[in-house]
């Protein structure tokens, strides 16, 4: 695993950073939410929120933000820094919960940013698809779970896990495609994309 | 692979378009794999599939990974050691300790050398998963095995707060204390774990406490740890403790 000094990740170019977090690279996305939750807790406690609530705030905009970066739609040559782009989705998100306690019918706000993109029909499915998806993994057995966070998250080779496993490699593919079919048929969906 | 229009739903296809997802075919594998797509719906929907599967495993590790990230803000505190004048401060203490620590430690025996020659980490449990039903306590094995110690324990502190008399969790969290260099946070566990005679980690939890206690110079507790063990290793370190 790559180890990066606090130093460091601020000198880092943008795109850089994009591409660690895009490997999933767990120095770098502990790293960031380190670095800012400090910032997004002041923010919250100062517009009438509890430390529970910015957690929950913070965590929801750290996934935002993650996704965005996944689809390059956080363009990575742009000059706002990567910290800047998170607290401004914190703090939108924040925004958007008072106005929608207190305005329960106010729907559209003006923002400066845009981080959750409009669905189409199209990425609207598929959406519901990786939410269905999350919402089965927990019932996969634990030999499966570990097995497909250690490939598709940490992105371990077959190598690597079938030491970490305890089994041979040949054994850690089977295994992976078994689980994989598993998952797939828990999530089957009807052509609308309903379960 | 088969790059005729029957499309196949296989392993050999599933690790063909995870390697087109995680970016691992070279270009003309690329192309030829684009194309495919173009020409073929159901090979794309195959595609479109898997890659929801990836993103759904991906989000689904890195929420759970926020109990973890977040909980090393707590205990961090806040200092600034930006200033070369404090980094040169700390060099110098480092080195005055470091150098003070070789002096008192290299001349005779001592408790610290016994540790030393004594402490290997308990290899772990095999990470197969098939006796026990408990992901995160594996998946802190794995963390453990791979000597990220700190994400070991904090796995497993959880799953003790939640199970305070597994002995399993007591003794892992010992040895994993021990093998991060916090002495007196193994010493708790390991003696929580000594209270347990009918465990299977009882004869090795009384080696690690007296190795703990040993870390700590306190060289008559280790012995008493000691005296009643049975086990081989036990009786070798208690032998050279008593040398000491």
């Amino acid at each position: 695993m790559q180890t990066i000094s606090n130093q460091k990740i601020k000198d880092l170019p943008l795109n850089r950073t994009a591409v660690l977090i895009k490997q999933n690279d767990t120095a770098t996305l502990k790293e960031l939410y380190r670095a800012n939750f400090t910032k997004v807790k002041r923010y919250v406690l100062k517009n009438n929120g509890d430390e529970q609530q910015a957690k929950d705030v913070y965590q929801e905009a750290f996934v935002a933000m993650w996704r965005n970066i996944k689809d390059d739609k956080f363009s990575a040559e742009s000059e706002t820094a990567i910290n800047g782009y998170l607290f401004q989705i914190a703090k939108y998100k924040w925004l958007d919960h008072i106005r929608s306690v207190k305005y329960k019918n106010t729907t559209f706000i003006n923002r400066e940013i845009e981080y959750n993109e409009p669905d189409t029909d199209e990425n609207e499915v598929q959406n519901r698809k990786i939410k269905l998806i999350m919402d089965s993994i927990g019932q996969l057995g634990e030999r499966c779970q570990l097995l497909m966070k250690l490939f598709y998250f940490e992105r371990k080779s077959f190598k690597e896990i079938s030491e970490l496993m305890a089994m041979d490699e040949a054994s850690a593919r089977n295994a992976k495609y078994r689980c994989q079919e598993q998952l797939k048929k828990m999530t089957q969906m009807i052509p609308n994309g309903y379960k | 692979m088969d790059t005729n229009n029957k499309i196949q739903n296989n392993q050999e296809a599933q690790e063909l378009i995870d390697a087109y997802l995680l970016e691992d075919l070279d270009p003309k594998a690329r192309a030829d794999f684009e194309e495919r797509m173009k020409l073929f719906p159901d090979f794309r929907s195959l595609v479109e599939e898997q890659k929801a599967i990836i993103r759904g495993v991906e989000e689904h590790t890195l929420k759970n990974s926020f109990e973890d990230f977040h909980s090393e803000i707590v205990e961090e505190p806040k200092k600034k050691w930006q200033s070369p004048s404090w980094l040169a401060l700390a060099a110098s203490v480092l080195i005055l300790i470091s150098v003070s620590t070789w002096a008192i430690f290299s001349s005779g025996n001592s408790s610290q050398k016994v540790f030393a020659a004594n402490f290997k980490p308990d290899p772990g449990l095999p990470t197969t998963m098939s006796t026990s039903s408990n992901y995160d306590f594996y998946y802190g094995m794995v963390n453990y095995k791979r000597k990220e110690y700190s994400e070991a324990i904090s796995r497993w502190e959880a799953i003790y707060a939640a199970n305070p008399e597994n002995d399993t969790v007591i003794y892992f969290l010992g040895v994993a204390n021990l093998a991060n260099g916090n002495a007196r946070q193994a010493k708790k566990y390991l003696q929580s774990a000594k209270e347990k005679p009918e465990s299977a980690f009882y004869e090795d939890a009384q080696y690690y406490l007296a190795l703990a206690l040993l870390k700590e110079n306190k060289i008559e507790e280790a012995k008493q740890t000691l005296a009643e063990s049975t086990s081989p290793a036990s009786i070798v370190l208690l032998k050279e403790i008593k040398s000491l």
